[in-house]
Order: C-alpha cells, then sequence, then structure tokens
C-alpha cells in the first residue's frame, strides 16, 4: 500500500495545460486524507466519551447531560472535519485557489491532528475521574476548553477555503 | 459502453438499496456521494466498503469467460448495496407508569445513523432491497418501551416534569449498545410529551398541597365507597353509619410530608435533599394550578397558562370546583 500515482494520473501530469489541474486535485486528496485522520481521532474520542457517559450512567453522576452535550459538541466537530470545504473555486470566482493555497489548508489540518490528540487526551483523563464529582466537573470544563480551541482554528482554516 | 452505478434520488427515509442488476461488467463505474458508502459484494461475499468518489469494480465478469463457464447465465454475480450515513429521524411512544403508579403516557423522537454499514447489512438487512426508518424503528422498539419503562418508573410524576432532559439521556445512554450491536449509532432521544390522566393530575396537586399522600388517598376511598353506598338505599344506611367516619379519621401526620422524589433510583453524586421538612413544594410567592400543573402567581383568580377559574376558599387555599369545604383548613365555601 502507498500513495503511487497510476498511469492515467502519471499521463495527466504530463499533459501540457492540464498539469498544474492534477497536481492540485493530488493536494485536495491529501488534504481530504490528513482531515480524515483528524476526524477519525475525533471519532475515537467520541468513543471514549461514549464510555464514559456509560460509566457516569452507572454510578447516576450529576453531569450525565453536560458530558452528553460535549459528546454532542464532538460529533458536530467529528462531521464539519470530515466534510469540510476542499478549495474548489469555479472559472469565473474572484478568488482563485492556486497550489500554496492548498499547501496552506494541509498547514491547518496538520495543526487539527494536533489539537484532536489534545482533546483525545482530555477525554480519557474525563473517564478516569467518574467516581470524583468534583474532579469529573473540572475535567468537563478542560474538555470544553479545549473544544472552543479546535472550533476557533477549524474556523480559520474554513474561512481561508473561503477566500476570506 | 461503460456501466455507471448510482444511487440517484434516494427517498427521505431510506437507509439501504441493493443495485438491482447483479450483473456487473468488469470496469463498470461505480460513483458514491458524500453522504453514503456503497458495499461490494462478489461471488455472495463482502469484499470492500467503498467511501465517496468514482471506483471501478473489478467483478471478473468478462463476457469470453462467463460463457465459457456458464453459457448464458453469467456465475459472477456482483452486488453493489449503497448505504445513506446520513442522520435518520424515528419516533416511540409508550405507557408506563411512575413511582406513585400514576399512568403515563409518553412520545417522542430519536435521531440515529449507520455506524456500521456491513454489520448494519449482516445483521438486520438480510437480503432485502430497500430498508428504511420504519423497517428500524419496527425492530428496535421493544428496546425503547423497555428502557422507557425503566426510567420513568423512578420517577416521581412532579420530577419527571422537572427532569424531561435527564430521563431522555439516561433511555439513550442505555440504549446506545443495543444500537452498537446492530450496526447503528444513536445520536439523539428526545422525550416530546408525557400526560397524565385528570383524575391524577388533581390527585397530585392535593398531594403536594397538603404533603399528606395517605390522607389525600384515604379521601379518595371514602368518595369512592360514598358514591357505591348511594346505590343502594339500605346499605347506605347501615354500612355507611359504621364505615364512613372510620374512613374519614384523619390519619396520623407523617414524620416528614411528602417531598418530591429526585431522581432515579440512585441519587445522583453531589446531589442534596431540600432540607426543609413540612415546607410547601412550591416556592414561596408561587402557586401550582390544580388543571395544568403549572406555577400560577400568588392568588391568582385565574390561571395564565390553561385559563380555568382558581376557586379559592375565605382563607386563600385553593378548592377543587363544587367543594362545600376546604379540604386544607376546613373553612365553609359560600
Amino acid at each position: 500500500m502507498g500513495k503511487e500515482t497510476s498511469i492515467v494520473e502519471k499521463l495527466e501530469l504530463v499533459i501540457p495545460g492540464f498539469h498544474g489541474y492534477k497536481k492540485k486535485e493530488l493536494i485536495r486528496e491529501d488534504d481530504r486524507l490528513v482531515r480524515g485522520k483528524v476526524a477519525d481521532t475525533l471519532a475515537l474520542a467520541r468513543r471514549e466519551m461514549e464510555r464514559a457517559l456509560q460509566r457516569c450512567a452507572m454510578v447516576s453522576c450529576a453531569q450525565l447531560v453536560a458530558i452528553d452535550n460535549l459528546r454532542k459538541k464532538l460529533m458536530a466537530l467529528e462531521s464539519r472535519v470530515r466534510h469540510a470545504e476542499a478549495g474548489y473555486r469555479g472559472y469565473f470566482d474572484r478568488v482563485k485557489f492556486k497550489e500554496e493555497e492548498l499547501k496552506r489548508l494541509i498547514e491547518y489540518d496538520a495543526k487539527m491532528i494536533e489539537l484532536a490528540e489534545e482533546i483525545l487526551n482530555e477525554v480519557k483523563a474525563l473517564n478516569g475521574q467518574i467516581a470524583n464529582p468534583q474532579a469529573l466537573g473540572m475535567a468537563v470544563l478542560n474538555l470544553d476548553d479545549k473544544l472552543i480551541n479546535f472550533e476557533e482554528v477549524l474556523g480559520k482554516r474554513m474561512s481561508f477555503a473561503a477566500g476570506e | 459502453m461503460v456501466q455507471v452505478i448510482e444511487w440517484v434520488n434516494p427517498g427521505e427515509d431510506e437507509i439501504i438499496w441493493r443495485y438491482p442488476n447483479e450483473v456487473i461488467k468488469w470496469g463498470a463505474q461505480l460513483i458514491v456521494h458524500e453522504y453514503e458508502v456503497a458495499v461490494f459484494m462478489r461471488d455472495g461475499k463482502i469484499y470492500d466498503v467503498l467511501g465517496p468518489g468514482r471506483h471501478t469494480l473489478t467483478t471478473q465478469n468478462l463476457p469470453l469467460l462467463y460463457k465459457l463457464v456458464g453459457g448464458s447465465n453469467s456465475p459472477f454475480k456482483a452486488t453493489v448495496i449503497f448505504v445513506s450515513m446520513k442522520q435518520f429521524q424515528g419516533r416511540y411512544g409508550g405507557e408506563t407508569q411512575t413511582r406513585e403508579l400514576a399512568p403515563v403516557k409518553y412520545y417522542g423522537v430519536y435521531w440515529f445513523k449507520v455506524a456500521d454499514p456491513v454489520l448494519f447489512i449482516t445483521e438486520v438487512v438480510g437480503g432485502q432491497s430497500l430498508y428504511d426508518t420504519a423497517d428500524v424503528t419496527k425492530f428496535i422498539r421493544a428496546y425503547f418501551n423497555e428502557g422507557m419503562m425503566k426510567h420513568l418508573s423512578a420517577y416521581s410524576i412532579v420530577d419527571l416534569f422537572q427532569n424531561l432532559d435527564m430521563v431522555s439521556t439516561q433511555v439513550k445512554v442505555k440504549l446506545m449498545e443495543d444500537f452498537r450491536r446492530l450496526g447503528l449509532e444513536l445520536v439523539d432521544v428526545k422525550i416530546e410529551g408525557v400526560n397524565t390522566t385528570d383524575e391524577w393530575r388533581q390527585r397530585l396537586f392535593w398531594i403536594m398541597q397538603t404533603g399528606n399522600a395517605q390522607y389525600v388517598m384515604q379521601m379518595d376511598t371514602a368518595k369512592q365507597v360514598a358514591a357505591e353506598l348511594g346505590k343502594s338505599e339500605g346499605a347506605a344506611i347501615g354500612t355507611g353509619m359504621v364505615v364512613m367516619p372510620q374512613l374519614l379519621q384523619q390519619p396520623a401526620q407523617p414524620a416528614q410530608p411528602a417531598q418530591p422524589y429526585a431522581g432515579g433510583g440512585v441519587p445522583p453524586a453531589g446531589y442534596q435533599q431540600p432540607a426543609q421538612p413540612g415546607a410547601p413544594a412550591q416556592q414561596a410567592g408561587q402557586e401550582i394550578c390544580p388543571y395544568c400543573g403549572k406555577q400560577i402567581p400568588a392568588g391568582a383568580r385565574f390561571c395564565p397558562y390553561c385559563g380555568h377559574e382558581i376557586k379559592r376558599c375565605p382563607n386563600g387555599h385553593i378548592v377543587p370546583e363544587g367543594a362545600k369545604f376546604c379540604p386544607v383548613c376546613g373553612a365553609k365555601i359560600e
């Protein structure tokens, strides 16, 4: 398994005039792969969160609804990342997307990987505090902060992809 | 000519759709949209789950090969099943009882999506060509009713209305595993409505007003006995003289008046019982309408929510329609 180009794709890369479009297309696919990785990490965090919810229901902890709200937030972020814009522009659009801009998108994605890992760690920490109501409250607030941070970076990426 | 396989115009509630043609040409182009996946089966086995994009199918279905092996009927069957990954909405509803055995009807909505297409197809859908939300609702109904009955019966009716979000979350957490086992993901559960009978609504109102459930139930019994005795003149004189005084005797006040029960079987961690024995159930300056159960301003003559007239005794206590004496202070009502 590897990121190889097929014969047709190699042909497309040597055809003058088509070369640029093909290169941009490959960068968009890279962007999609990286976003997929971020979304998968968030999905992992969501599953960890569901475990926390089940433990919380077992001991009837007071933060059940709060944890469920964070889970919904996480789900929304996961979907937004997975289906985010990939920098396509119409022929007559005023804002054009060149290779440089597409590479910037991947940089944003890489930053999101870091934040997604932090979120996953925070959810694991929350899962460990279910039996301790006070520490659980703090863990919920910390996770909320991390989610807000992530949302901000995602928002910046979306604005950039929209040419703002 | 290239064969193009695509799910065009899926219905609002359709979860899966099987491509009807099983003889798929070698090199057929499969188009999968962002909101769906395609499960590719060949020779009866699942080979891959294909995500959004354009895929070229290698089906072994070459005209020369199948004419050699099977004549006119190709043995190289391939199946494509499209699975929609969007969120779907299902409905549920049923009847159960609360902690004080008050009958309640509930209904609501739940949202789900397919989490594991292979599991869903193999465990639930099987050989069906089309599967929609009504099928899932039918399949999952028993899990819902069991979960709702378990959790609603742990609450008093007053707390039930105040904690609907907690109840729906508890039900959701309980059902998550059941959904996951079928390859589905339960996104959310909401209770749209809970209702009880008028008789129980009034009874609960008096329990909250007097703080003495035993007395209210005893008066209920006395009313029923009186109604039954009224049907037989002979029995009314004899039995009525013996039974009625005992039934109307006020029982000893309980050590602690009935408080609204807060929460399910185990009280939540960090939860504190209200430390006001004997305090009325409603907040100071607030009363509860006996007809709709909502909080109304103290001394209100009409309920601002349901519009019912609120009858009162000379001492200001709320009394039921047609009462001759106040059940709280005993004052005669003009």
